[in-house]
């Protein structure tokens, strides 16, 4: 009588202690996936404020250098691509292109001293370089967010819950290597 | 038995108070910023006026605003991207306050010559990367050409604080008399002893006792020496080996002691070399 009683209370025990633990690791899991999804949409906030600028860089340069229409053409299809992005993968890829079609455009300025001492342009220049420094930030920030978050699912214990509730894998925010070509922005500000 | 507590408290409060102090040390790849915090004069290229005038504008910005901007020279900062290492170290200080972000971090690499105005997400509106590209053109980069870096960083430094003045509705506190540009001639006040801090410190130190008398009194203490031992620093010892000696708690230089308020900023501001 009284053993079965114990037995009960213990396996009570064990059993709420569990749940607490469940409840605990979902809660967790739950919390580091949000903040993944802030991290993306920080991306994606920067990402919209270069597309903003980059009507008005355009139009800057196009002023002093109408008929360099292939890069200008090369920038509007790099923006379309990462307005129709969906994944982030496609959007790590199409960011990367606007980045090299900018690069472009700012280093085909470099030829037009008219341009480049153009107060509009210096302003523009700086805004540019200032987005294109925060799109690598919140980059950076998402990819330690989305590391943190896929390390805490495959762990054990907590990759059990994970995979009783269906966690999935956070992408990274990379394009391929070859997409990548670094626009250093920040290179023509000298002398 | 009650003794020994009383005396357990106070270890604690003063383990929880070097946390405070000391929380900019723990990181080893940034340098600690000076007591100070306003001023890091770490290539030391600033003379004893210009340092003095930072001091004094910067702790009077704070005090009527709570914005906070700190002025950090160096000799060299290796092989890392300038915007990344001006980032890592404006977040490794928590400049400006948390929740508001509303710092700016002056720095200049004299040895690498170049110098970047890094701005907290809360202050990005009014300090656009544009405004400091040309703040720093303007009033910087042509004194930092002729080696004159005092004047050019006092100059920018009292532009950006006009522009926090003029965004926070303080058009009469603006510094440098509008003409930066000019042979400077600041007033030369001594640096009034402030009492905000000690304010700050004594909420702090109230908190600490509530929490601690709390957790002694229900988990006996459980939580504190959970907290202590995660550090993985061997309990108290290491808290009292380790911290810098801040001087806070030692001689009587009790107000002028300063940290970050936690802010963090994104990537915002610009740079420029010479």
């Amino acid at each position: 009588m009284k053993n079965w009683v114990k037995a009960v209370l213990v396996i009570g025990v064990v059993l709420i202690l569990l749940i607490i633990w469940v409840i605990n690791g979902y809660n967790g899991l739950v919390a580091k996936s949000e903040e993944v999804q802030t991290a993306l949409s920080q991306i994606d906030n920067q990402l919209q404020r270069r597309n903003d600028l980059i009507p008005n860089l355009v139009q800057t340069v196009k002023k002093y250098a109408a008929h360099e229409s292939e890069v200008f053409a090369q920038i509007a299809e790099a923006r379309a691509k990462l307005a129709g992005a969906t994944t982030v993968e496609s959007m790590a890829q199409a960011d990367a292109e606007v980045a090299s079609a900018l690069s472009r455009l700012l280093a085909i300025a470099e030829n037009y001293p008219e341009l480049k001492a153009n107060e509009n342009f210096i302003q523009l220049q700086d805004e540019l370089a200032g987005t294109e420094n925060r799109i690598a930030v919140a980059r950076r920030d998402y990819n330690e967010k989305a590391r943190e978050y896929n390390t805490a699912i495959r762990r054990f214990p907590t990759n059990i819950i994970a995979s009783i509730f269906g966690f999935e894998r956070a992408e990274y925010f990379e394009a391929s290597e070859d997409a990548r070509q670094a626009p250093d922005v920040g290179e023509l500000f000298g002398d | 038995m009650k003794c020994m507590k009383d005396l357990r408290i106070v270890i604690f409060i003063f383990a929880i108070a070097l946390l405070f102090a000391a929380c900019s040390a723990v990181q080893d790849s940034y340098p600690a910023h000076t007591e100070a915090f306003y001023v890091n004069d770490y290539a030391d290229v600033l003379d004893a006026d210009a340092e003095e005038h930072i001091l004094r504008v910067a702790r009077e910005l704070e005090d009527i605003t709570t914005a906070q901007v700190v002025v950090v020279t160096m000799a060299g900062i290796g092989d890392v991207p300038l915007e990344e290492y001006t980032l890592g170290l404006f977040r490794d200080w928590g400049i400006g306050q948390k929740g508001e972000d509303n710092g700016v971090l002056i720095f200049v690499d004299v040895k690498g010559r170049q110098s970047r105005i890094e701005v907290g997400y809360g202050l990005e509106g009014v300090l656009t990367d544009g405004k400091t590209g040309r703040i720093q053109d303007k009033y910087m980069i042509p004194h930092f050409r002729q080696g004159r870096y005092s004047q050019g960083i006092v100059a920018g430094f009292d532009a950006i604080v006009n522009e926090i003045y003029l965004e926070y509705g303080y058009p009469d506190k603006l510094v440098g008399d509008g003409k930066p540009l000019e042979e400077p001639t600041w007033p030369y006040e001594q640096p009034e002893e402030d009492d905000s801090s000690l304010a700050r410190f004594i909420v702090w130190l109230v908190l600490a006792i509530v929490f601690i008398s709390f957790d002694l009194a229900v988990f006996r203490g459980a939580i504190i020496s959970t907290l202590l031992r995660s550090r993985g620093r061997g309990g108290y010892g290491g808290w009292f080996g380790s911290g810098p000696k801040s001087g806070s708690f030692g001689g009587g230089s009790f107000g002028s002691g300063r940290f970050g308020g936690g802010g963090s900023a994104g990537g915002g501001g610009s740079s420029r070399r010479w």
